[in-house]
C-alpha cells in the first residue's frame, strides 16, 4: 500500500490536467473531424480530413500563416536585439545598482497591462486624426502616416505594439543571466587584452545562450498566438494585411460560424508550430 | 540567512562575485517575482475592469425610489447628480399607462420568480438596471442583469444558445439571422396576441425588424437606424438650409465644405475592416440606389449598375473625409463628428445624443439628421433600421413569465424614463411623437423627413421604410464584405473586382446553406 501512496496524491493533479488540458483537446480533434456549423441547423456527420484538406487548398489559410510566422519572426527579433542593448547597458559599469533597479521596475511595467488593454492605448496613440505621435510628426512639419490605415504601416504598428510590451521579458530574463556570469571571466579576459566585442562574443553570448534560447521560444510561441492586438486596431484589415491566423480561427468560428473548419485550421497551425519549435530545440541541443 | 548576510549576498550579486547556484538560484526568483507580478498585475486589471462594468446599482435604486416621491424640483437635483441629460422628462409612473398600474393582475403570477437577462455593458444594461427596482417592487419579482463586454457579448451569446446552458433567460441582440434562423429563441407571437397592454399599432414600425418567416421573435429594445448626420451650422454658413436629397447634392455639399486646411472634412463614415463598412455603409447606399442585397432567387444581386455605383460613390465619398478615415470604425466616426472635425458623418442613432453631450461634444446644438440621400437608380431614401431587441432562448423555463417582462420594458414610461437616463431609443409611435423627448437628440432642419425639425420624426419614418437583410448566414456575408470593401476603398483594388469577388464568396455560402426558390420560396428580405 505504502509503494501506491505517492501515485494517490497525484491523482487531483492528474484529474485536473485531463479535464483543462486533455479533454479540450481531445475534443476539439473531435470538432474538425465533423462538419459542425455554430448555431446553424446542420445534420452532424463525420467528414474525416475533409476540413484539413480544405485549409491545404486555402490561399487565405496559407498566406495568413506565412504572415503569422514573418509577424512572429520580426517581433522576436526586434525584441531580442533590443532586450540585449538594453540589459547590457543596464548591467554595466556606468550604470549605478540603483538606476539599474529603476530602470528595470519601469521596464516591467508593460508586461502587467492586459493586452487589449495596450492594444487599445496604441489604438489612441497612433490614430491618424486624434493620436500623439501624429499630432507630433504634424507640429514638427513631419508628413503623418496613416498607421493602422495603410497595409503596410498597419503590420508595422501591430508589431511595434508587440515589441514595445514584450521586450520587457527579454530584458529582465537576459538581465539575470548576465548578472549571473562569474565575474572572474572577464577579469581574466581583462588581463588576456581582450576587447569589449571579443569580452561579449566568447564569455558574455555563450553564458546566456540557454536564456535566450528559452526567451525567443517562449515569445516565438507567444507572438505566433496574437490575437488581441488585431482585434483592436485592424480587425485584420485593411483588406488582410494584418490578419494572424488567430483572427482568422475567430473569423471563421464566430463569423462565418464554420466552428469544424476553424478547429482544422486552429490544428493545422499547433502542429506547424510544434514542429518548428522541436526543431529548434533539436538544433540547440546539438550544440 | 541574517539580514546581514542578505545585504551582502545582494551586493556580491550586483558586482558579479555570485556562484553558480546562487545564480541560479537569483534566476529563479525574478523568474518568479515576475510571474507573481503578471498574476497579481492581472487580478488587479480584472477588478478594475469589472468595477467599469458594473454599474453602481445601489446607487441608482435609490435614486428611483427619491426620484418617483420627491417633488419635481428635488428630482431634477437628485438626477443630476447621476449625469443623466436634461431631466425635465416625467420619470413617474404615469396612471394612464396600465404596464405602471396592472388594471387586469397581469403580473400577479411573478411573485417570488428570478429571470436572468443578458444585456451589452454601457447604456442598455445601466438603463434595465435603472428600471428595474420598479418592476421588482411592483410584481415581487427578482431581476438578474449580466453585463457583457460589447467585443464578445454577442459571440458569447452564439455559443450560449449553441450550447444550451440555459444560464440565462433572455438577451439582447440585433442578429435575428442568426439567433432566429438557428432556432435558439422562440417566437413571441403568442405572448404578443395575449399581451393585454403592449398595445401592437404602437409598436408594429419598431418590432417589423425582428420578424423572420412570418413570426416575431423579439421585443424592440433601443431600436436605431443608420442616418447621414450633418453639421447645420457649416451647411448654413455656406447658404444651405436643407440636407441633401440625392448623391449629386450631397457630393457637391461636401466639396463645398470640405477646407483640409483648416482641419474641416467633408464626411466621415465606416471605410475600414470594420464591418459597418458592410451592413451600416453599403447596405444604404445600395438600397437609396435601388439595389438589393439578395434577389428573390436567394442570390447575391448587389453586383449589378446599382451596386457598382453605390460603392464608386462611397470610394468618392472617402476621398473627402479625414486622413485616417480608412481606420475609422464605429466609435470614431462619432469623435470626428463630435469634435467638429467633419461635415457630415454616416453613423447609427446613438451619434445623435453623443452629439449633444456636453462632456462628450464640442458641436452641442449644432447637429442634424437625415435619410440617406437618393442615387440615380433610386426612387426615395432609404437608411437601414432595427438595432437591437430582447429575445427569450429555447431553454426558458418560464418564457411567459420573462415575456413580461420583457413587455413591461416598452412600456411608455419606461421608454421616456430611459432616454432621458442615458438615451436608450423609444420603440414606440407615441413617445416619439411626444415634443418631450425632442431636447435630447440633435435638431435638423425642417425637412420632407422632420417637418418639425424633429429628430425623432426623422426616426419614426424611417422605421417605417422596413429595410433590413435577414438571413442567418449575414454575420459571413458581411465580413467577407468588409475586407473585400476595405480594400476597394484604398483602391487597391477597383469596384467591379471588389464586388466580383464579394458576389463569388457570398454564393459559395448560399449554396453552401442549401437555400432556393424551389425550397424556400421567393427571398422575402432586401
Amino acid at each position: 500500500m505504502r509503494s501506491y501512496s505517492p501515485f494517490l496524491f497525484l491523482i487531483p493533479a492528474i484529474i485536473l490536467i485531463i479535464l483543462t488540458g486533455l479533454y479540450p483537446l481531445v475534443h476539439s480533434l473531435y470538432l474538425s473531424l465533423v462538419n459542425i456549423k455554430l448555431g446553424l441547423p446542420y445534420k452532424l456527420r463525420f467528414v474525416g480530413l475533409h476540413n484539413y484538406m480544405k485549409a491545404i487548398m486555402d490561399e487565405r489559410f496559407l498566406s495568413d500563416l506565412l504572415l503569422t510566422y514573418k509577424y512572429a519572426a520580426i517581433c522576436v527579433l526586434l525584441q531580442l536585439v533590443f532586450g540585449l542593448v538594453i540589459s547590457l547597458t543596464i548591467t554595466s559599469r556606468i550604470v549605478s545598482e540603483k538606476m539599474r533597479n529603476i530602470t528595470l521596475s519601469i521596464l516591467i511595467a508593460p508586461l502587467l497591462f492586459p493586452y487589449v488593454a495596450v492594444g487599445q492605448l496604441f489604438r489612441l496613440i497612433l490614430s491618424t486624426d486624434f493620436g500623439l505621435v501624429n499630432y507630433i510628426l504634424n507640429v514638427l512639419g513631419m508628413q503623418a502616416p496613416d498607421w493602422f490605415g495603410n497595409a503596410s504601416t498597419a503590420f508595422l504598428s501591430i508589431v511595434l505594439i508587440d515589441v514595445w510590451q514584450n521586450t520587457s521579458f527579454f530584458v529582465l530574463l537576459l538581465t539575470a543571466a548576465i548578472l549571473s556570469i562569474p565575474t572572474d571571466y572577464y577579469e581574466a579576459a581583462a588581463i588576456d587584452g581582450a576587447g569589449p566585442i571579443q569580452t561579449f562574443k566568447f564569455i558574455t553570448l555563450p553564458y546566456i545562450y540557454p536564456a535566450i534560447f528559452f526567451a525567443v521560444i517562449f515569445r516565438f510561441l507567444g507572438s505566433l498566438k496574437a490575437w488581441d492586438y488585431v482585434a483592436v486596431t485592424t480587425y485584420g484589415g485593411p483588406g488582410t494585411a494584418t490578419e494572424l491566423i488567430s483572427w482568422y480561427t475567430t473569423f471563421l468560428a464566430f463569423y462565418k460560424y464554420e466552428l469544424s473548419y476553424s478547429t482544422a485550421v486552429a490544428w493545422i497551425f499547433n502542429l506547424t508550430m510544434l514542429v518548428l519549435t522541436l526543431l529548434l530545440i533539436r538544433i540547440v541541443w546539438r550544440r | 540567512m541574517s539580514g546581514q548576510n542578505k545585504k551582502k549576498a545582494y551586493s556580491s550579486m550586483l558586482s558579479k562575485k555570485l556562484s553558480r547556484r546562487q545564480a541560479i538560484s537569483t534566476t529563479a526568483k525574478i523568474g518568479v517575482a515576475a510571474v507573481a507580478g503578471v498574476v497579481v498585475g492581472s487580478i488587479g486589471g480584472w477588478l478594475a475592469g469589472s468595477q467599469l462594468v458594473k454599474p453602481a446599482t445601489v446607487t441608482m435604486t435609490q435614486t428611483i425610489e427619491r426620484t418617483v416621491t420627491e417633488t419635481v424640483t428635488k428630482r431634477e437635483e437628485i438626477t443630476k447628480t447621476i449625469t443623466a441629460p436634461a431631466t425635465t422628462v416625467s420619470t413617474a409612473p404615469a396612471k394612464e399607462d396600465p404596464y405602471m398600474t396592472d388594471p387586469e393582475g397581469w403580473f400577479k403570477d411573478l411573485k417570488g420568480v428570478t429571470i436572468r437577462i443578458a444585456e451589452e455593458a454601457g447604456r442598455m444594461a445601466d438603463a434595465i438596471e435603472y428600471i428595474k427596482p420598479d418592476f421588482e417592487k411592483m410584481t415581487g419579482a427578482k431581476i438578474e442583469v449580466g453585463h457583457f463586454p460589447a467585443d464578445t457579448f454577442q459571440h458569447e451569446m452564439r455559443v450560449e444558445a449553441t450550447q444550451r446552458t440555459g444560464a440565462w433567460d433572455a438577451f439582447e441582440t440585433w442578429d435575428i439571422g442568426f439567433f432566429a434562423g438557428g432556432g435558439h429563441v422562440i417566437p413571441l407571437d403568442d405572448y404578443i396576441k395575449d399581451d393585454p397592454y403592449l398595445n401592437f399599432d404602437d409598436i408594429k414600425d419598431t418590432i417589423q425588424y425582428f420578424e423572420w418567416k412570418g413570426h416575431y421573435y423579439m421585443l424592440p429594445y433601443n431600436p436605431e437606424v443608420f442616418m447621414v448626420y450633418y453639421r447645420r451650422d457649416i451647411l448654413e454658413e455656406h447658404g444651405i438650409t436643407r440636407p441633401p436629397r440625392t448623391w449629386d447634392e450631397w457630393l457637391d455639399m461636401i466639396k463645398e465644405v470640405h477646407n483640409p486646411d483648416k482641419k474641416i472634412y467633408g464626411i466621415a463614415f465606416t471605410a475600414s475592416r470594420f464591418w459597418h463598412v458592410v451592413d451600416s455603409n453599403f447596405w444604404s447606399f445600395l438600397w437609396s440606389n435601388g439595389g438589393r442585397v439578395i434577389n428573390e432567387d436567394w442570390e447575391p444581386a448587389f453586383n449589378d449598375e446599382k451596386g457598382l455605383e453605390a460603392l464608386e460613390f462611397m470610394i468618392e465619398l472617402a476621398k473627402y473625409g479625414p486622413p485616417g478615415i480608412y481606420t475609422y470604425e464605429y466609435m470614431d466616426v462619432n469623435t470626428a463628428f463630435c469634435q467638429g472635425l467633419v461635415v457630415f458623418a454616416n453613423q447609427w442613432t446613438p451619434l445623435a445624443f453623443h452629439a449633444e453631450d456636453p462632456k462628450m461634444s464640442k458641436v452641442v446644438g449644432k447637429g442634424g439628421a437625415t435619410l440617406f440621400p437618393v442615387g440615380p437608380h433610386g426612387d426615395k431614401p432609404h437608411s437601414p433600421a432595427g438595432g437591437w431587441g430582447h429575445a427569450i432562448f429555447v431553454t426558458c423555463d418560464k418564457p411567459e413569465k420573462v415575456y413580461k417582462f420583457l413587455s413591461w420594458i416598452t412600456s411608455p414610461t419606461n421608454q421616456k424614463r430611459m432616454i432621458a437616463y442615458n438615451g436608450v431609443l423609444p420603440n414606440r409611435a407615441s413617445v416619439l411623437k411626444d415634443p418631450e423627448i425632442a431636447k435630447y437628440a440633435v435638431k435638423p432642419f425642417k425637412h420632407e423627413w422632420a417637418p418639425n425639425g424633429s429628430y425623432f420624426e426623422c426616426l419614426s419614418n424611417a422605421f417605417k421604410l422596413g429595410y433590413r437583410v435577414v438571413l442567418p448566414e449575414i454575420s459571413a456575408i458581411v465580413q467577407e464584405g468588409a475586407a473585400i470593401l476595405s480594400e476597394a476603398l484604398q483602391g487597391k483594388i477597383s469596384a467591379k473586382e471588389a464586388l466580383n469577388t464579394w458576389e463569388q464568396k457570398v454564393k459559395e455560402i448560399l449554396k453552401e446553406a442549401g437555400y432556393s426558390k424551389a425550397t424556400h420560396g421567393p427571398y422575402p428580405y432586401y
